[in-house]
């Protein structure tokens, strides 16, 4: 032993420096430039943060990153230092965020750009939700005002849905997961016509949560159509591009998802009146219908009727033409022989010679000279 | 399986969509008439005053300090 410190072996230093540091530092927050930034074999992430006197190595898992990064970003990690048996010291990082408006918006921009191209974000993708519900899963914290605006207006419009309340912070480097694993938990069950994710307004640091690139792929990836509501913010988040629809605060995202039951009432009086209106032209077009065929039918019996009369009449007036008392009332006689028997020529008249002219019931005895 | 609000909606603007039209007969026309006032019955009783059904799912989650 030399002087007062005491002597280690190497791995004995390593471990009583892990002791050392896990007791001060479980945990640490370190905001840098991100520097050096690489990707093993798809699964592991390397990278510096550094300022302009010092750098310290980070490494961590893909599945940790919010979203695409680029060399000198600034960003903020969470993570545990430990000095590798082998590998050296480096903090191994659990969750990191982009910070700073501009870097944030940097970040977003990048991701929105990745998204976009793989269709994320494409309207053909979109779909419409059932209008009303019957029942819904909300996602949100129960505790904010975005859950009590957005309930209270349900329920002044809408009380006949049932809501499945997903309570899980909004903001925060916790929030991504619990909003991923209730997207999950929702989504495994077989009953909701809808899913929406609220939250009210806040700053830029505040909302990163709705562009975190797992949180996004987790909306657009829900087999539950979706509603984003993120409310009071000037840009429009990419959750709320993936989700099939979104409003602009929790307040319209209630009024967009249901009816007002006052006005439906309105409506359903008004398709009553219009059902009867309906029905009763339909029974009047049926009577003018039979009306007009009577009509017709009369028409044409006393069509025929007139013919017939028309036709008797005829027939009536050619029969009294024809009548022989009519003939014989012009001057024509008959003339028949000693048996009565009508001559029809003269030479019948003169092969009896001596025959009866017939003046209607007064002959009169006549010679052929 | 009661059914729901918004299908029972469709159903009611199909059979009023289907009475509006000039072509149908007047025997057919009751009978749907008599289908839309059913429907409207049962929309009805739907919309009686009620309280919105809130369940909070369990979860372990931490809240935010």
């Amino acid at each position: 032993m030399i002087g007062s410190s005491p002597t280690l072996s190497v791995s004995e230093f390593v471990a009583v420096f892990n002791q050392s540091v896990d007791m001060m530092f479980p945990s640490v927050g370190i905001v840098g430039e991100l520097s050096n930034y690489r990707i093993s074999k798809g699964a592991w992430v390397y990278f510096d943060l550094k300022d302009d006197d010092s750098s310290v190595k980070f490494f961590g898992s893909v599945r940790s990153l919010p979203g695409p990064l680029e060399e000198g970003m600034l960003i903020e990690v969470q993570g545990r230092p430990y000095l590798h048996p082998r590998f050296g010291f480096s903090v191994q990082f659990s969750s990191m965020k982009p910070v700073g408006e501009g870097v944030i918006k940097q970040a977003k921009d990048l991701l929105a750009k990745k998204l976009k191209t793989e269709g994320l974000f494409d309207p053909a993708r979109k779909r419409v939700l059932t209008y009303p519900p019957s029942r819904i899963a909300l996602i949100t914290s129960a505790e904010s005002a975005a859950y009590s605006d957005f309930v209270k207006i349900l329920n002044a419009r809408w009380p006949y849905l049932s809501v499945d309340l997903f309570d899980v912070l909004v903001q925060g480097v916790d929030a991504p997961g619990q909003i991923i694993d209730a997207v999950i938990r929702a989504n495994q069950q077989s009953n909701y016509d809808a899913l929406i994710i609220i939250r009210g307004g806040g700053t830029a640091d505040d909302l990163v949560t709705f562009d975190d690139e797992r949180v996004v792929r987790s909306i657009a990836g829900s087999r539950i159509p979706t509603m984003i509501a993120i409310g009071h913010e000037r840009d429009v988040s990419l959750s709320e591009l993936a989700a099939d629809n979104h409003a602009s605060t929790p307040s319209n995202a209630a009024e967009l998802l249901v009816p007002d039951r006052r006005s439906e009432m309105i409506q359903l009086k008004s398709i009553n009146e219009a059902s009867n209106h309906a029905v009763l032209i339909s029974i009047e077009l049926s009577r003018q219908s039979q009306v007009g065929y009577s009509q017709y039918i009369n028409e044409r019996i006393n069509a025929v009727l007139n013919w017939t009369i028309e036709s008797i009449e005829t027939n009536r007036r050619l029969i009294d033409a024809l009548d022989p008392r009519k003939i014989e009332a012009k001057g024509f006689v008959l003339i028949r022989d000693q048996n009565g028997k009508v001559l029809k020529s003269s030479k019948a008249v003169r092969s009896v010679g001596t025959f009866i002219v017939d003046f209607r019931g007064d002959p009169i005895k006549a010679k052929v000279q | 399986m009661k059914q729901t609000y918004a299908s029972l909606r469709q159903d009611l603007d199909e059979v009023v969509a289907k009475l509006q039209n000039q072509d149908v007969d007047i025997d057919t026309a009751i009978e749907l008439h008599a289908e839309a006032t059913k429907i409207i019955k049962q929309l009805e009783e739907y919309l009686k005053i009620t309280e919105l059904k809130v369940k909070k799912i369990t979860d372990s989650h931490p809240k935010a300090k």
